[in-house]
């Protein structure tokens, strides 16, 4: 082993007992090093067994669990340990930051009380002496008034703060080796930024080596020093992040890289999507994983699995084809015949063994972008800009009473979630919602599916006013065309499915609710048109992949051959890999169904990717509005820069020098307390602006503390920001790497 | 504030008066007292019965209308009215009480306390035999009907006190009749006096929380904040204990709250079986004895408990749960 390597895993195999006494096996030869302050990223997707390497390393798997190899810190060998010799290198010579800290924390604790707790379990200190610790590790990670913070309870806290305590616990005893397990997966772009800043941080005050676990490429781009990918279990590449990012050598880091949706990429440009999803463990078969949806598989892949193996300084990759020199981000030769790309929709060759139920339909085997399709071509001459809209919202509110207690409830306050809300969705196109949690995207998106006379302002769908739809008798017979004509996708595929019927069923109800006879055939052909078999209708949700079941999910969303498709976060749960399939997908149906969307993201990326038009959400108001292309090259609104400039770009060397806005502060909450006319005065993004901060003149901050600033027309007709300073010259508008 | 607590307030009262209403029209409307009287031997003159009805407010030729204002008007002042045999339902009430008090608070407190730690046990080595074990036991006591467990009980313990060869634990009564000396020694009659019936109490509450407990703790078990803590070097059990119990108790306030309020209506068959005075003892007697007056008052008694339970279960999650408590 290298001499100052802290943690040297070697040779680490994991496996459960499964179904039949045979072993599942999770991890399947894992092997790296980390030296001191470096940090090196665990890259995989679900069920690549990135997490479960983690918890082996700590010792903190299951009992059931078989694990062999060898895992070194500071060079003792930690398996084999009993839970005692284990608990005294856990918390003080290995930390960990966990994904989702609200449930990571002890909901009964104060934070205060729990990071003192983590201190007294390795440090022989008065309780007083601890707490004090704590305060000042609580200033550390960048909690303002740590004094008072420490004794709130974790709900109350933001996920960002949460996550900052999760840190002050991890760094508590100074250990040599963090390992942050997804840390910045729950959490909204603006605030992934500063937990990143708070962990580099934290490793500057420990100089620790960091263990980053993640799916995400573009945190890894801008944190990692180096990078091992996994896939089913194994290391499929290991590389400095520089060089695994311009040159992939394994197809699966290759095709990662490529279905990536961009920023700085354009819109509508076709992703290559990996065809298949991530195989089960229990169904791994002798050849390479990864074969069954390689577009450069060749015979040998399939029956032999391809060692790790180095070629060169740092760098290894698992792949039989490593030294043929082939272009992989280029996508294979023509002759691979692999891609079904050309026919653009339906994705319908599914080309999975039967044998692995798991297995996603092909979604365009690391296709290249086609040139534009027939339907394409149909889509291009459609008439877009004039068709008329339809989805109107005009200065929609929605306000909910807050109340307060248990015992004794009361109302203290109003959680203004939308706040005077104005779209338009011209038919065929796709608006996104985009904005932080809390930003009123999803009330928003309730208010429009509900069909009910808003609360404040109108919506219009379909042409029909739903004041005067609700107004009068027969309101349900009425709205029956109004209700075929909109549908809604959401995030969760499994959960929006109903368990216990299958897909046929799932797909016919709809249909026979709104007095369809026949539904077979159409059941058929939805199946089809999602890129499923017709076959696929008698198996039942949980029968299916991530990806399928979402494909599910958008065939009853287009049963009743809505005009309008509401989706609502519609890819956010599904696997990186599978993803690009699922925004092709939706690319290709709207071109040939002359679909409009109303597409719901907290995903820049994403949105960046399907939106013809934007609108920027914050506190329940649009604060800048207009065409997509135009909003993500100028954005002019100083939200929406901080919004764009906190994303993460898949690229080291684009990600490492740009200049970043890291906003202050959590996203704000929408509740405005009774008696608080304070709040609503002047603009409410004010108390994290950075151009607010940055303004020189006191008339012009002034402005900003007196008067609400409207959404006025910048630029061209199409577009509208909120915001008095739109002109205002301001350089960096806060500096890189101030931890707010 | 105030006017909230005030609304909960006023609330419960129209509960309870309502409650406690429909129990007596329904206890006066159906029950007979006229009966008790006439079935004594020799039979009493109808005149002397009547006159007996009417002092008790208890004659069904009085409307029953009359007879529920009258009844109302004493209650709004506090007079519970007479029981059948002409003494003052409230002082009896206020005695049983106690009874029923002491007999109960030790089991359900004991129970409850065992029953969390086995249940602790059970689910922290979820299907091993210790599991296996207190689910067997538990089950085995939630089957057993009480007063076939107390009868065993008496058995067990008559066998304990041959051994010992005196009577080491009384089973019946509270105290030991003409029993002489100083406090410390009618303490100690008291004590011995209570194990057995506590016994009794304990078992059954004992096995309904461990099961309660049990599956709280499995809801835990896999929670994230657990592995958190053992992250920091946290032990197993510590961690166990600190994280996971402390987060499933909360659901067990609730059960503990009303748990102890039903069982403070009557434990009957326990008072019965023990020979113990208490309210469970009351109730059952007074129907047979078509006593209306008490087994209003027992209606009564019991809304107010629930209600306050219910009370109690809420301040008891607040201070468990830091989450419902602002």
């Amino acid at each position: 082993m290298s001499d100052d390597a802290v943690l040297e895993v070697t040779d680490l195999h994991v496996s459960f007992p499964g179904e039949k006494g045979r072993p599942l096996a999770a991890v399947r030869g894992l092997s790296y090093q980390v030296r001191r302050g470096e940090t090196l990223a665990i890259v995989g997707e679900s069920g690549s067994g990135k997490s479960v390497s983690s918890m082996a390393a700590i010792g903190l798997l299951p009992t059931n669990a078989k694990v062999t190899g060898s895992v070194r810190f500071r060079g003792r060998e930690l398996l084999g340990l009993n839970d005692k010799e284990m608990s005294r290198i856990r918390g003080a010579g290995i930390a960990m930051v966990f994904q989702d800290p609200l449930s990571a924390l002890t909901p009964v604790y104060r934070v205060g009380e729990a990071i003192a707790a983590a201190i007294r379990v390795h440090q022989d200190v008065t309780s007083q002496a601890a707490m004090k610790r704590a305060v000042e590790l609580l200033e550390l990670v960048g909690i303002p008034d740590p004094a008072r913070r420490a004794l709130a309870f974790p709900h109350e806290f933001s996920g960002g703060m949460r996550q900052r305590v999760m840190i002050a616990m991890a760094i508590a005893n100074d250990p040599d080796v963090i390992i942050a397990d997804e840390p910045t997966t729950a959490l909204d772009v603006t605030v992934q930024a500063q937990i990143l800043e708070v962990l580099a941080t934290a490793k500057q005050a420990t100089g620790a080596a960091i263990v980053l676990i993640t799916h995400d490429l573009g945190v890894v781009a801008g944190f990692a020093d180096r990078a091992a990918v996994m896939y089913a279990g194994r290391p499929v590449e290991t590389a400095a992040v520089q060089e695994l990012f311009a040159a992939p050598k394994m197809p699966y880091t290759a095709g990662l890289l490529g279905s990536l949706p961009r920023l700085d990429a354009g819109r509508g440009v076709r992703l290559r999507s990996i065809p298949g999803a991530p195989p089960s463990l229990a169904e791994l078969g002798a050849g390479c994983p990864f074969a069954p949806r390689c577009a450069f598989a060749v015979d040998l892949c399939r029956t032999t699995e391809p060692e790790l193996l180095e070629i060169g300084q740092g760098r290894a990759a698992a792949c039989h084809r490593t030294g043929e020199g082939l272009d992989l981000m280029a996508g294979p030769n023509g002759d691979s015949g692999l891609t079904d790309q050309a026919s653009g929709i339906p994705d319908t060759a599914d080309t999975e063994p039967e044998a692995t139920s798991d297995a996603e339909g092909v979604e365009g085997a690391l296709a290249e972008p086609e040139a534009p399709t027939k339907s394409e071509a149909a889509a291009v001459a459609a008439p877009v800009g004039v068709a008329e809209p339809v989805l109107t919202v005009r200065d929609l509110i929605k306000h909910h009473p807050l109340t307060k207690g248990s015992i004794i409830r009361r109302r203290i306050g109003t959680v203004r979630a939308v706040d005077g809300v104005s779209l338009d969705i011209p038919a065929g196109t796709t608006l996104a919602l985009v904005g932080e949690s809390g930003s009123g995207k999803t009330t928003t998106v309730m208010e429009i599916l509900r069909l009910r006379t808003p609360q404040g302002g109108s919506i219009s769908v379909l042409g029909q006013d739903l004041e005067a739809l609700n107004r009068g008798r027969g309101v349900r017979r009425r709205a029956q065309p109004v209700r075929a004509g909109i549908a809604a996708v959401f995030q969760d595929p499994l959960a929006s499915l109903d368990p216990r019927l299958p897909v046929g069923d799932l797909l016919a109800e709809p249909l026979r609710t709104h007095g369809h006879g026949k539904t077979a055939g159409r059941v058929r052909e939805l199946l089809e048109m999602v890129g499923l078999e017709a076959s696929h209708a008698n198996r039942f949700p949980r029968e299916f992949s991530g990806g399928q079941r979402q494909r599910v999910a958008i065939a009853r969303a287009l049963a009743l051959e809505p005009r309008l498709v509401v989706l609502d976060e519609p890819v956010s749960a599904l696997d990186v890999s599978v993803r690009a399939g699922i925004l092709n997908l939706l690319g290709d149906l709207q071109r040939e169904l002359g679909l409009a969307y109303l597409f719901v993201s907290h995903d820049l990326a994403v949105v960046r990717h399907v939106a013809d038009r934007v609108a920027v959400l914050n506190l329940g108001r649009i604060v800048e509005y207009g065409d997509a292309d135009s909003v993500f090259e100028d954005p002019r609104h100083p939200y929406t820069r901080a919004l764009l400039s906190a994303v993460p770009v898949p690229d080291p060397v684009v990600e490492r020098q740009r200049e970043r806005i890291v906003l202050p502060g959590d996203p704000p909450s929408p509740v405005v307390l009774d008696g608080d006319a304070e709040a609503l005065r002047g603009c409410r993004f004010r108390s994290r602006c950075p151009l607010y901060a940055a303004l020189e003149k006191p008339e012009a901050r002034e402005l900003c503390e007196s008067t609400d600033p409207a959404l006025t027309p910048v630029g061209d007709a199409d577009r509208s920001a909120a915001c008095h300073h739109l002109d205002a010259w301001v350089p960096a508008l806060v500096q890189s790497g101030t931890v707010a | 504030m105030g006017a909230f607590l005030l609304r909960r307030i006023v609330n419960y009262l129209v509960l309870i008066t309502l409650a406690t209403c429909l129990g007596y029209l329904l206890a006066a409307s159906s029950l007979s007292p006229r009966e008790y009287f006439a079935q004594r031997q020799p039979p009493p003159p109808v005149a002397s019965v009547n006159a007996t009805l009417n002092q008790l407010n208890l004659n069904d030729k009085t409307p029953l209308e009359d007879r529920f204002a009258h009844w109302a008007k004493g209650v709004v002042t506090g007079d519970l009215g007479k029981t059948i045999d002409d003494t003052s339902v409230s002082a009896e009430m206020g005695r049983r009480m106690g009874v029923t008090l002491r007999l109960v608070l030790f089991g359900t407190i004991s129970g409850a306390l065992v029953g969390v730690a086995l249940g602790f046990v059970s689910a922290i080595r979820q299907y091993r035999p210790s599991d296996h074990t207190i689910t067997f036991l538990s089950f085995l006591v939630l089957s057993t009907p009480v007063f076939l467990l107390a009868v065993l009980l008496k058995i067990g313990t008559v066998k304990i006190n041959q051994a010992a060869g005196t009577t080491l634990l009384p089973y019946t009564n509270e105290t030991t009749a003409g029993l002489t000396g100083g406090w410390f020694r009618h303490l100690v009659d008291r004590g011995q006096h209570l194990v057995v019936p506590t016994l009794s109490l304990m078992l059954g509450q004992a096995a309904l929380f461990s099961r309660y407990q049990r599956s709280a703790m499995l809801d835990v078990l896999g929670a994230d904040y657990i592995r958190t803590a053992r992250a920091t070097g946290m032990r197993r059990g510590p961690a166990l204990v600190k994280h996971g119990l402390r987060t499933a108790l909360i659901p067990m306030a609730t059960l503990f709250a009303y748990q102890m309020g039903m069982l403070l209506t009557g434990v009957t068959f326990t008072e019965k079986i023990f020979g113990w005075h208490g309210m469970g003892e009351w109730f059952v007697d007074s129907i047979g004895r078509q006593d209306v007056n008490a087994v209003a008052a027992m209606v009564l008694f019991t809304a107010v408990l629930i209600l306050i339970a219910g009370l109690l279960s809420d301040i008891a999650h607040a201070l468990l749960d830091p989450r419902v408590r602002d």
